[in-house]
């Protein structure tokens, strides 16, 4: 915006604060491009269009509070700069609270289900210590996806019997599959 | 979600009106100690309550509005003062004789402090450069009806005679600037 347009924004802004409503189309059509460049060059696109706005609306909003010693253009972006800092602190605000464990407004179901799971992975590693070394081992590699140099064929009968040996001992141990 | 443009504008629109009447209390606050001066001295209430909300109304509608309206509350409330505090120094009970009648000091102070007013106002409209007759008209509004919760003190007598006061005061000032422009 060069010095004369920013002289006539001045002007009208002027108008504006003193209640001429003739001059509002003019203000508006000054301010929306400048404030909407501003805030798009410092948010990302998915959340400048709704800052730019919600800039552009607080502008208007004060306008009647305008103090003539101030330039118009610096006032209307000085507003615009604090709407562009609450909307990149609530965006941070946003990924902590996503980031965080839930700490608070954890129902009782939840931590029960967690109780019960952790419950039944203890008995399962209670059951898994009484297998053979080599059974652990091949029900290792099993659950994390890896195959060991051996033949597949013969690692197959491997892990059909350590299942086999994993169900016995479950089963001797809570009395159930 | 971003509105689109026409919807823009509209909210534009609404938040500036909006912005307009939030300020509107810089100018309107002064109603709440007129109204409570005003019932320190009066018994009747409904009275005071009723032209204070009259004067309020009015007051934030000119603010509101802006411009001339908007620059004629606070001359309107200083000229308005005139007629709102003198006749309240009168002693009580005092009276004088005119014409053979007896009046009240303070029925008598209501015409000449709304003559007092009446010239203030008009001086002020006359000094105007643009949008004298709002300015005027809500000046005058303002004074009167702030006078008067002054001079209800004397009664109807103390109210007519302010704004009889008032007019002589106001007219020949107002129309004489005006034949002088022309």
């Amino acid at each position: 915006m060069d010095s004369a347009a920013r002289a006539e924004l001045h002007r009208n802004m002027l108008r504006i604060a003193d209640g001429d409503r003739s001059a509002f189309s003019a203000v508006y059509k000054a301010l929306w491009p400048v404030l909407r460049a501003f805030v798009t060059r410092q948010l990302p696109p998915s959340d400048s269009e709704d800052v730019a706005q919600e800039a552009l609306l607080k502008v208007l909003g004060r306008a009647s509070d305008f103090d003539p010693e101030r330039e118009a253009l610096t006032w209307a972006l000085g507003i615009a700069a604090f709407e562009v800092r609450t909307a990149r602190k609530r965006v941070a605000r946003r990924k902590e609270e996503l980031n965080d464990p839930p700490a608070s407004g954890v129902d009782a179901v939840s931590l029960e289900e967690a109780a019960m799971d952790r419950d039944l992975q203890a008995a399962a590693l209670e059951v898994l210590g009484t297998l053979r070394p080599s059974d652990i081992e091949t029900l290792r590699s099993v659950l994390s996806g890896r195959s060991p140099p051996i033949h597949r064929a013969t690692f197959r009968k491997r892990v059909e019997r350590a299942l086999k040996r994993l169900r016995l001992a479950w089963r001797t141990k809570h009395g159930f599959d | 979600m971003a509105l689109t443009e026409d919807l823009l504008w509209v909210r534009a629109r609404r938040s500036y009106e909006l912005g307009r009447l939030r300020a509107t209390i810089r100018d309107t606050w002064v109603v709440a100690p007129i109204v409570a001066l005003a019932a320190l001295r009066h018994s009747n209430f409904s009275l005071i309550l009723a032209t204070g909300m009259a004067l309020f109304a009015i007051t934030t509608l000119s603010s509101w509005r802006g411009e001339s309206w908007g620059r004629a509350v606070w001359p309107g409330y200083l000229a308005g003062a005139i007629p709102l505090l003198i006749p309240s120094l009168a002693p009580a009970k005092s009276v004088c004789w005119i014409g053979g009648s007896c009046w009240s000091v303070c029925v008598l102070l209501c015409p000449v402090s709304g003559l007092i007013a009446g010239l203030a106002v008009g001086v002020l409209a006359t000094k105007q450069e643009e949008g004298r007759l709002p300015f005027l008209a809500a000046t005058t509004l303002i004074a009167g009806i702030t006078g008067a919760i002054g001079c209800a003190l004397a009664g109807f007598m103390g109210v007519a005679g302010m704004l009889a006061g008032g007019l002589l005061g106001l007219v020949p000032v107002y129309l004489g600037a005006q034949l002088r422009r022309a």
